[in-house]
């Protein structure tokens, strides 16, 4: 089912064209990574979803409602983490997140069990009755997601979530994501730290000079860019004559040997590969390594950067 | 239901904090206290007042003025501080994707951050009403003072926050902080000396204001011309929470704003102006002269309008033809004409109303035009130059500045009588205070220069326009 349907879409400020007649298309359940430098035009448009900036001209419908219109409803169904972001310090956390329960119109009754509900998601129990001044910045920004989780939003807009964090507040960060994603919720999230996004996004959008340079499933795109699957081969000895073996292989190209590890290029299918590994291993060869290496939004990134 | 407000809900959370609320409190009892001893004391042993009655009545004005402070005063700092808060706070994104109306955010704000100020000033009502019936006085006048109360609080507070919508992100609390703690400090001595000019205030009572041929106690007439401002106000709020990125006033909100303060002042002004006071007259068209000038700052259209209305003018027209009158169509230029031309027609109405010689009043309206046309056009410097130089703002400024103000410094310099004459606070002047007729030539010349300055910026005005156009095309 589409989620969400982007309509050429632009946005000026002054003689800057910050997004340039995008469109875009969000199927319930994907997870949409946005990827691009600073400038591109992430923000802008993740501002424009969350019914923040108006565009300068084109069309947006969310969960079936009109952007320009019915932004008041979209609001209900949306939850929006911007990059800079904090949340009311002089509240605790269970007030804050009472507040905005009661603002997305939550029933009172069951107000209390959601606020327990969500810190127990974001796994600040035990800080419920905490002033949010004395949170530090990881547990603020688990507890922006939470703000979001509090009316079950059926769209999530995060913008950078994981900037300024520490590696330690980034995985709880990510794992708090990752259950989201599980759980079925649709996501677009920003960032132009890769990792962050890798292996969590379905799909990706690489925006530069606000365009979409490209967009996809993050396998369609690495098939797309790369074309062929990169392998890992490590045997004990015998490496010249395992190169040769490979050689003689059709579509390949060795691309590294080195301390007995070569990494080929090939254009295969998985049955082609295991018959690889079979002839190896059959001409006598002490394979002990046998794998692909997955590119993950880093190389996709460098590389389509590199091409534009 | 009010209370029901998320906002007003996340306030009492943070403002009614029982450690916070009580030290509120004693400080309020306190004030209230001191204003009840030094009043006690002066009647007790320096018979200032009389007898028990004026006493009492004497510390109902005071409480009258207390009540002031602490509504339209404290109040306002509240209101306005709202916004402010959550840019600073950085919550400010969250504050604008509650999915709340306009008006629930507006009455959030308005009575959540001040529920404080309404808790003291209930309070203080309370008291108003017992030494209003202690002290003999008028039901009626109670009432008045109570309408006046209630719409000045509604205006003031409405003010403060639509003035702080568009906000600094700059922390500079320090002034209102130090404003508080003077105010407190200050606030007995200065009710003392309100309390003696308490008999002096009585005088409002009797005041009867005109309100063109309509009769009223002044004080009715201040709440009513205070709610119809409000009114105004709170649109302004409804439309900033709605359309933050759109000017305060749409093109017709504008017109009827511009047309209703004319219909209040002319309201105002009917009695002097059917005397024929020239005086009257002229100030009459200098303080309805005010929102023609203001109301331009408030509704006019930014570049990116602009880049919008050229595309959709490029979109109706064929390549070949000339886009500037058209773009001209939807400029502000043409736009503020119109506000001048509605405080023309009143302009024209007075002068028939008190008599005045046309002629001469109608080489003034177009000296005044002259003036305006000017600054109107420096105006729409700044809009299409912004996104060029962010310096223009500050290099406008200074042109404005020295046009208002250098034909005064030389008139201070030369002493030639007609000098100030070409500053537009100086012809103000003249109209005002000046019964001495500068002649045509004098007129003319004024008019000319005036003409004359605004040849720079309407080329250059118009090489943006060119510009606007040819850039959209490209896009």
């Amino acid at each position: 089912m589409e989620i969400l349907e982007i309509n050429k879409i632009r946005k000026e400020f002054g003689t800057v064209v910050a997004v340039n007649d995008i469109s875009l298309s969000v199927e319930q359940g994907q997870v949409l990574g946005l990827i691009g430098p600073n400038g591109a035009g992430k923000t802008t448009l993740l501002r424009i979803l969350a019914t923040i900036l108006r565009p300068t001209n084109g069309s947006v419908r969310l969960l079936g409602y009109d952007l320009a219109k019915e932004y008041l409803a979209i609001r209900k169904h949306i939850g929006f983490l911007p990059d800079f972001f904090n949340l009311y310090n002089d509240l605790t956390l269970r007030e804050c997140l009472e507040f905005f329960a009661k603002a997305y119109k939550v029933e009172n009754t069951i107000i209390p069990k959601r606020v327990d509900e969500v810190l127990d998601y974001i796994e600040l129990q035990n800080k419920r009755d905490d002033f949010i001044r004395h949170l530090s910045r990881g547990m603020v920004q688990r507890m922006g997601v939470g703000v979001l989780l509090v009316h079950d939003p059926d769209v999530f807009l995060l913008d950078e979530p994981a900037s300024g964090l520490d590696p330690k507040a980034r995985i709880q960060l990510r794992a708090v994501l990752k259950k989201l994603s599980s759980e079925g919720k649709t996501i677009i999230i920003s960032s132009h730290i890769l990792t962050e996004l890798s292996g969590f996004c379905t799909h990706i959008a690489l925006m530069n000079k606000g365009n979409i340079v490209l967009q996809g499933a993050v396998d369609d795109i690495q098939k797309q860019v790369f074309g062929s699957k990169k392998i890992c081969i490590s045997v004990l000895d015998n490496c010249d004559e395992a190169v040769e073996i490979i050689k003689e292989f059709p579509n390949t190209k060795i691309e590294t040997v080195k301390d007995n590890k070569i990494t080929v290029e090939i254009n295969a299918e998985e049955l082609e590969l295991a018959a690889l590994n079979s002839n190896l291993v059959a001409k006598g060869l002490k394979v002990f390594s046998f794998c692909e290496d997955k590119t993950d939004l880093e190389d996709l990134f460098m590389k389509i950067s590199a091409e534009g | 239901m009010i209370l029901n407000n998320p906002l007003i809900r996340r306030y009492r959370y943070s403002l009614m904090r029982p450690r916070q609320f009580w030290v509120s409190i004693t400080i309020y009892i306190g004030i209230i206290a001191l204003i009840l001893f030094i009043n006690y004391t002066a009647y007790q042993y320096q018979e200032w007042f009389g007898n028990q009655t004026r006493f009492l009545k004497g510390i109902y004005y005071q409480f009258l003025i207390l009540q002031l402070i602490v509504l339209c005063i404290l109040g306002a700092i509240n209101s306005s501080s709202a916004i402010k808060d959550e840019v600073t706070g950085k919550s400010y994104d969250f504050f604008r994707m509650l999915p709340l109306s306009a008006g629930k955010k507006a009455v959030g704000i308005l009575v959540g951050k001040n529920l404080v100020v309404l808790l003291m000033a209930a309070v203080n009502f309370i008291l108003l009403i017992i030494l209003g019936i202690l002290g003999r006085m008028d039901p009626a006048l109670l009432g008045h003072y109570f309408l006046v109360l209630i719409s000045l609080a509604v205006f003031t507070n409405s003010i403060a926050l639509l003035a702080s919508i568009k906000p600094v992100t700059t922390k500079k609390k320090t002034h209102i902080v130090t404003f508080i703690i003077l105010g407190f400090i200050f606030a007995p001595f200065l009710l003392s000396v309100f309390g003696i000019a308490a008999r002096k205030i009585n005088v409002l009572e009797n005041v009867i204001a005109k309100f063109y041929t309509i009769e009223l106690p002044i004080l009715i007439l201040i709440s009513l011309i205070a709610l119809y401002f409000s009114c105004w106000s709170i649109k302004g709020i409804l439309r900033r929470f709605t359309r933050e990125d759109e000017p305060l006033f749409t093109r017709m909100g504008a017109y009827l704003f511009m047309l209703g303060f004319e219909v209040v002042l002319f309201g105002l002004f009917y009695a002097y102006l059917k005397d024929g006071a020239r005086d009257a007259n002229y100030w009459y068209w200098l303080i309805s002269l005010l929102p023609a000038l203001l109301v331009p700052i408030w509704s006019c259209h930014s570049f990116e309008k602009y880049l919008e209305h050229s595309g959709l003018i490029r979109i109706k027209s064929t390549a070949n033809k000339n886009l500037i009158p058209r773009m001209l169509l939807h400029s502000n230029v043409l736009f503020d004409f119109g506000l001048f031309a509605i405080w023309s027609v009143g302009s024209v109405l007075t002068i028939f109303l008190t008599g005045q010689e046309l002629l001469r009043d109608l080489y003034n309206i177009i000296i005044l035009f002259s003036f305006y046309l000017f600054l109107i056009l420096l105006l729409e410097l700044h809009v299409v130059y912004k996104p060029v130089t962010n310096k223009i703002g500050l290099l406008l400024s200074f042109i404005i500045i020295v046009y208002l103000i250098l034909p005064l410094i030389l008139f201070g310099i030369v002493e030639s009588e007609g000098v100030y004459m070409y500053s537009l606070p100086g012809f103000a002047y003249r109209l005002l205070f000046n019964d001495a007729d500068p002649g045509v030539s004098t007129l003319s010349f004024i008019w000319l220069v005036n003409v004359a300055l605004c040849i720079i910026p309407i080329i250059l005005i118009r090489t943006r326009y060119k510009h606007i156009l040819a850039a959209r095309s490209k896009m």
